[in-house]
């Protein structure tokens, strides 16, 4: 030791200081940062209250919401090509199998195989695909037909995907009536939630009744679904909806989420019903972003009727492959505290969450268990929900 | 006792350890895993529902890995500092067992407020970025980071710096580390979508950084134990000399820290500063994140 009594020792002073440093900081981290004090640190959240104005009513039509038949087939695929992570172009799943084999396709030789088929030869380019794919049989889709009741009591239509398996899809849509309110031009525009196979790809058989028809696709698309949409023979206008709050009529609006998903896809957008007297609906293709994340976004960006979250419907993206995690009992729990009055959830929900929810006692609407849907712990294909009107 | 008695009770008694610890973190995760529920076999709730706002056992993914990380760093660029300052063997090794869980549940809280502080309250029933279960498990991901330069510093730069009081060598290489991890953090989400195949972005779900950095260490640990760190050092044993003049050395740097009023002066400004530095980064890291721009 170099320092003499009462003399200051610079040497020690910075050793002091080092040490009093290293002992401070860790014990405002660990006092601090999990305290109540914390919260003081938080901003304010401001509601924006933008007015997407009301409707009298919303319906929603079940097509389908059968993304698939089995589990096991759809797993097994994915882990085959390599895992979630695996551009789904390259699965070699209908429609744009090549013959090479799971995992090694691509868009371009797919799409080569049908190009000219599409969208109005939907019958021979179903048997190429069915020859050169993997798991042919296994694709099913989700769509949903959105009615909408303005004030002033007009109806207007609007389709919400538009399914994965051509021949499937076709049968949904003769067996709903859309095949004749596609032709008959009474949707008015078709609202792609996102670039899953199971929601997109099956988009020529909305444009081989319909291809002028005004599509809306999130803000995200890679190029090989960016190309789809002109491969598929639209005709119609696109718009591409940027991460945030878009209203397309009075009392609808999508909002937009900028999410990266599994199997290579980015962005995903749901619709927002503001029903006049009831409160705000929540209508989902898969909600990878969550449902309650829909709901606190709902709260922050939008003004709607009696501040009541009235309902759902959709997939909830929490098992869809019937899997299970704690994290998704955190859901299970949270969700009743939002107090939506009426839920109407399917496809990648779970059979096995909408279960949960009804032992909690939460408002579902169960189904019928029709059309190759396997449970009616939830709503089925065929099967309809009101929100302001009873159906 | 003699070997191999002794590494085999060591082996037993850790394996009974980690069982005891499995249980009391992880057991009441599994069992909720069940439908319905296994009240019976398993906890359920879990108890730390409350404290942690989620019934996933990502919470105590967490501070584990924050004591792992911690561990590591107090055996590596800290050289076991402060607590070989504490000449009672069965003291300092008590001392620095708890001392070291007690660091690593601060490095736990912070790093979960760093995330409060740029993404805003978890929300409890979201998914991913949002979700506590989320946080917590990146709290996780976030602490490997830290271990990736301080790994590298003590390996490969033999523990630069020396030149100073072990306190000050101590700090320096933290505050190394700690840029160092930020670094790597930002460049690891900059760039892991062009070569591990994953999102852009934070939140995916497969977004698994542990892995790579883990892998890495592990490479690190192979490389420096098991390969003398060759080809790039040549192994050169030390002499029974050398041994006994580090080892006096040692000593000697440890008797240099003992108390004087100069060192209790440094003390109290180093805390004063401390505390300073900790709101400092409180109010910075929002905006730090935010210029972290994922094309």
């Amino acid at each position: 030791m170099s320092e003499e009594k009462g003399k200051f020792n610079r040497r020690d002073f910075f050793k002091g200081a080092a040490m009093g440093v290293l002992g401070s900081t860790a014990l405002g981290m660990g006092l601090y940062s999990y305290s109540p004090w914390r919260k003081s640190h938080f901003p304010e959240v401001k509601r924006k209250m933008k007015d997407i104005g009301a409707c009298k009513s919303i319906k929603v039509t079940n097509i389908s919401e059968t993304s698939w038949f089995k589990n096991a087939t759809l797993m097994g695929d994915i882990k085959g090509a390599g895992g979630l992570l695996v551009n789904q172009y390259s699965y070699n799943w209908p429609p744009f199998g090549d013959g090479t084999g799971l995992g090694k396709g691509t868009y371009e030789k797919g799409i080569a195989k049908i190009k000219h088929l599409l969208p109005n030869n939907l019958e021979e380019a179903l048997a190429v695909t069915e020859r050169l794919s993997v798991s042919p049989e296994n694709a099913g889709g989700f769509a949903a037909l959105v009615e909408v009741e303005e004030l002033n009591g007009k109806k207007r239509k609007f389709l919400l995907d538009s399914g994965w398996s051509y021949k499937w899809m076709d049968e949904c849509f003769k067996r709903e009536g859309i095949d004749q309110m596609l032709k008959n031009r009474e949707i008015e525009a078709l609202i792609i939630s996102h670039e899953h196979f199971d929601h997109y790809w099956g988009v020529p058989v909305t444009y081989k009744y319909d291809p002028a028809i005004t599509t809306y696709i999130p803000d995200g698309f890679y190029p090989e679904g960016l190309q789809y949409l002109k491969d598929a023979g639209h005709k119609g206008k696109v718009v591409k909806v940027k991460p945030g709050l878009n209203t397309i009529i009075p009392g609808l609006a999508t909002f937009v989420f900028a999410v990266p998903i599994i199997c290579r896809v980015y962005g995903e957008q749901a619709i927002y019903a503001n029903v006049k007297d009831h409160g705000l609906v929540s209508v989902t293709g898969c909600c990878h972003f969550g449902i309650i994340q829909f709901a606190e976004t709902a709260f922050r960006e939008i003004g709607y009727e009696k501040n009541q979250l009235y309902g759902i419907y959709g997939g909830l993206h929490i098992s869809p492959f019937e899997d299970w995690d704690p994290k998704y009992d955190d859901l299970v729990i949270s969700l009743g505290k939002y107090g939506f009055q009426k839920i109407g959830c399917n496809h990648c929900t779970g059979v096995l969450c909408a279960k949960k929810f009804i032992e909690r006692g939460y408002p579902v609407q169960k189904g019928t268990a029709r059309y190759r849907t396997p449970d009616s712990a939830y709503l089925g294909n065929g099967d309809k929900i009101g929100f302001g009107i009873e159906v | 006792m003699k070997q191999p008695g002794k590494g085999i009770s060591i082996l037993v008694m850790t394996f009974f350890l980690s069982t005891v610890i499995y249980f009391m973190t992880m057991h009441s995760h599994m069992g909720i895993l069940y439908y319905p529920w296994q009240y019976f076999r398993s906890v359920a709730p879990p108890y730390w529902e409350q404290f942690a706002n989620t019934v996933s056992g990502n919470f105590h993914v967490a501070w584990i890995m924050c004591c792992t990380v911690m561990a590591w760093i107090v055996e590596t660029i800290w050289e076991r500092f402060p607590f070989k300052l504490i000449k009672t063997d069965w003291l300092r090794r008590v001392t620095a067992f708890f001392g070291i869980i007690a660091m690593a549940w601060a490095m736990l809280f912070f790093l979960y407020f760093a995330q409060e502080l740029t993404w805003g309250p978890a929300i409890r029933g979201t998914r991913l970025i949002n979700a506590p279960d989320w946080r917590w498990l990146h709290v996780g991901e976030m602490a490997v980071f830290f271990l990736v330069p301080a790994i590298f510093i003590t390996f490969y730069c033999g523990n630069w710096p020396r030149r100073f009081s072990l306190p000050v060598n101590v700090l320096i290489r933290t505050a190394i580390t700690i840029a160092a991890a930020i670094l790597l953090y930002i460049v690891y989400y900059k760039t892991s979508h062009d070569f591990l195949g994953t999102q852009k972005g934070f939140m995916h779900e497969s977004q698994f950084p542990m892995i790579p950095t883990i892998w890495l260490i592990n490479i690190w640990l192979v490389h420096h134990w098991f390969m003398d760190n060759w080809p790039a050092w040549k192994m050169i044993p030390k002499t029974a000399d050398e041994i006994v003049q580090d080892h006096a050395a040692e000593k000697a740097k440890l008797a240099e820290i003992r108390w004087s009023p100069s060192l209790g002066w440094g003390m109290g400004v180093g805390a004063v500063c401390g505390v300073v530095v900790y709101f400092i980064t409180l109010n910075i890291l929002p905006w730090a994140y935010k210029s972290i721009i994922i094309k």
